[in-house]
């Protein structure tokens, strides 16, 4: 059969038995279940046992590169990872940079990985030839010096995904990278190195065909010049997400610090950590996905002092400005701090607040050096590294943390978990009380916890005003009757509401492979997309269908975490953004509501924006599982039974 | 391979495939960058590298869908 857009192929890698076969890709379900978020949980619905254990043999890895990847669809790099995580959760992760557009041009649309290797493994797939291969030499080697020695052995026209010393061990708050610097995080990486598989290569010739060429080309091209024409453009590739420094500072005034106790002034921010002292400072040299006409990674180079010439890789340079505020650490030391992150492949998401809660119970003596081993918690470079190399190879107190927050709060106990900023056992990375828009709310909602998911209308920006919200919701193709809900005349938008539209063009993004990031997603609405599914893959999607794709795939994903137990019980938002200030220099910031209506945001505020997500999604309000009926106007008949038996069991 | 009417600036390339994508698209009938007739060196991994294939006809296709500007078309 020929197939357009699609590769149109799934390999199965079965690393207990060493068997691997392929399937052709059925195109009724796959354009249902569209790419790298739809059928990737159709698969993992079909495929992961409810309540298996994470770690174990049991556990099924499914990774899917969406119909858009591999050709030139601007932004079109994402490649999804869906597995039971160690958090509790089924949950997909989404990298980038070529691994994906490569599976394609190898001729895969999915890789389905089961079992569990004896020894350590890495991966091989060159086209046709598909190859579990030894990894003893790489097993213990950190995640940069593996993926170089692939690079070395298998030529750098491949692309790599290695795991580090951290996922080696099962640490929970792990990753694995993509060519370095592409993440799968939120403890993906564990699953990996439950399985022994080092890394994987791909290399790939086959090539992706296309139904309608002159269609495609005019559509795509139309879009590459719309990316190049934005004015904003080169400040973009210089700085990524730094570059609306002046917009995110003034929104919100600095980020959180000391676990989410204290603001870190914006100013102060960009002093140490900001665009001036990284130029003085930093060579850096911007990095494209594939397909990507306005990129956001760097690759970064010391300067001078004790690290010149260290060099290392940041998915954004943003995170220097986002993440260890509190460490006093000089901006080279924070590099290598990263780079330290990276080689041992630790989440930094993760990990760091929860460095900073441990050291908070240091602090108020709830742990002290009889705990530690003798460390003294602080922010200061040599307890930080030290730290990370506990953590990363489970070694004293470092395998208390190792073990993620659920684990980490049950070891140290003593009413520990009050003082822990956390959401289904991972961490946001944006305070809530610095703005409580549509990506907060998802946050508290998703699988995976808060993701700084692009997208999003109100992200990293206060006060959107309400035309501009009309015109995303046009955008997204939020239904008209739905307008009416959400977006009422000197009312301000309802934030819980436009929630699921958010999550829905996302998990479309996520479903097709584009990136979220501002610059790519706003080239693209509805209309866009659904012309270019149907030239490229000849298959007639209306703007409608394909919005709801995203809307199905998000629902079964839902539907695979109810399976897990989970439900309204564990869509909570952290007691500390409830109960205390976000405390600034000349104010307290307590939690409110985006429009800041009220002076306090409470938790009956935070039912009633639960019950209108859960009512607007179709969902049951008392349990925050997707109804039986809403999965049958999805077509999601298979699973509406299961779903009606796990909501009786709440009753 | 010299190319006569492109004109490269290796540093300036991010790597994003671009030019291979549509250079095999116009050439093979498929996305397949590893058959263009344009080779990129993975800035990523550490090195620079554009060159082009014996086969390029120098139709110019690569510098429209470059982001970057390494490769540009030389004025006439």
């Amino acid at each position: 059969m020929e197939f357009y857009g699609y590769a149109g192929r799934i390999l199965y890698v079965d690393l207990t038995t060493g068997k691997i076969r392929e399937q052709e890709l059925d195109l009724e379900v796959a354009k249902k279940f569209i790419g790298g978020f739809g059928l990737n949980a159709y698969l993992a619905y079909n495929l992961i046992k409810p309540r298996t254990n994470a770690l174990s043999e049991d556990n099924v890895v499914v990774i899917g590169a969406g119909p858009f990847l591999g050709t030139t669809i601007t932004g079109a790099s994402k490649v999804m990872l869906t597995t039971k995580l160690p958090t509790g959760v089924v949950g997909t992760c989404s990298g980038s940079i070529k691994f994906g557009a490569m599976l394609k041009w190898a001729g895969y649309d999915h890789v389905v990985i089961t079992g569990q290797a004896r020894r350590p493994v890495y991966l091989k797939i060159f086209d046709d030839i598909v190859e579990i291969c030894d990894a003893g030499d790489l097993w213990g080697r950190d995640l940069y010096d593996t993926t170089d020695e692939l690079w070395e052995r298998h030529g750098k026209t491949c692309s790599i995904t290695a795991i580090g010393q951290a996922s080696e061990n099962l640490v929970v708050p792990s990753l694995a990278l993509i060519d370095k610097i592409g993440h799968w995080g939120r403890s993906a990486g564990a699953v990996l190195g439950s399985k022994k598989l080092k890394a994987m290569v791909v290399r790939g010739t086959r090539g992706i065909k296309v139904a309608r060429k002159k269609e495609f080309t005019k559509l795509t091209g139309d879009i590459i010049k719309r990316s190049m024409d934005y004015k904003y453009r080169d400040g973009w590739v210089d700085w990524g997400l730094m570059y609306y420094w002046d917009r995110w500072a003034g929104a919100v005034g600095g980020a959180q610090s000391k676990n989410f106790r204290e603001l870190y002034p914006a100013d102060k921010v960009y002093k140490s950590f900001g665009p001036d002292a990284i130029s003085s400072k930093l060579n850096k040299t911007p990095i494209a996905c594939a397909s990507c006409t306005s990129c956001d990674k760097h690759m970064v180079e010391v300067k001078e002092g004790e690290y010149a010439g260290l060099e290392t890789y940041y998915s954004t340079i943003f995170d220097l400005a986002l993440f260890g505020l509190a460490w006093n650490v000089t901006l080279e030391e924070k590099v290598k701090i990263h780079d330290l992150y990276q080689r041992y492949g630790l989440d930094v998401i993760t990990t760091d607040p929860m460095i900073d809660w441990a050291i908070e119970l240091f602090e108020r003596g709830i742990i002290s050096e009889k705990d530690t081993g003798g460390l003294s918690l602080n922010h200061n470079y040599d307890c930080l590294a030290e730290l990370l190399e506990q953590i990363a190879y489970r070694k004293g107190f470092g395998d208390v943390l190792a073990d993620g927050w659920n684990g980490a709060i049950k070891r140290i106990g003593k009413g520990c978990g009050q003082y822990a900023v956390v959401v289904k056992d991972a961490s946001p990375p944006l305070d809530l009380r610095m703005g409580f828009g549509t990506d907060g709310l998802d946050g508290m909602v998703n699988p995976r916890a808060q993701v700084a998911r692009g997208g999003s209308p109100t992200l990293l920006s206060a006060d959107v005003p309400f035309d501009l919200f009309k015109k995303w919701g046009e955008k997204v193709g939020v239904p008209k009757e739905a307008q009416s809900r959400i977006f009422v005349p000197d009312q301000p938008v309802n934030i819980a509401r436009a929630t699921k539209y958010a999550e829905n063009w996302m998990s479309l993004f996520d479903s097709l492979g584009i990136c979220g990031r501002a610059t790519i997603n706003r080239l693209y609405n509805d209309r866009t997309i659904a012309d270019l599914y149907s030239s490229l893959t000849g298959i007639g999607l209306t703007p409608g269908e394909i919005v709801q794709a995203g809307e199905r795939a998000w629902n079964l994903e839902r539907a695979l975490c109810a399976r897990e137990g989970f439900g309204r019980k564990d869509d909570k938002i952290p007691e500390r953004f409830l109960k205390e200030p976000l405390k600034a220099k000349d104010k307290d910031l307590w939690l409110q509501d985006y429009f800041r209506t009220k002076e306090r945001f409470t938790k009956d505020d935070f039912k009633k924006m639960l019950d209108d997500y859960y009512d607007e999604r179709g969902w049951d309000i008392p349990t925050g599982i997707p109804s039986k009926n809403k999965f049958i106007e999805l077509g999601l008949d298979f699973a509406a039974d299961d779903l009606e038996v796990l909501r009786k069991s709440y009753e | 391979m010299d190319n006569s009417r492109v004109e490269v600036d290796e540093e300036k390339c991010a790597g994003c495939l671009m030019c291979q994508l549509r250079c095999s698209f116009a050439f093979t009938g498929a996305f397949n960058p590893l058959e263009a007739y344009i080779y990129i060196e993975p800035p990523i991994t550490g090195v620079r590298g554009i060159s082009f294939s014996d086969e390029c006809n120098e139709c110019g296709l690569c510098t429209r869908v470059c982001a970057y500007g390494a490769l540009r078309l030389k004025s006439e």
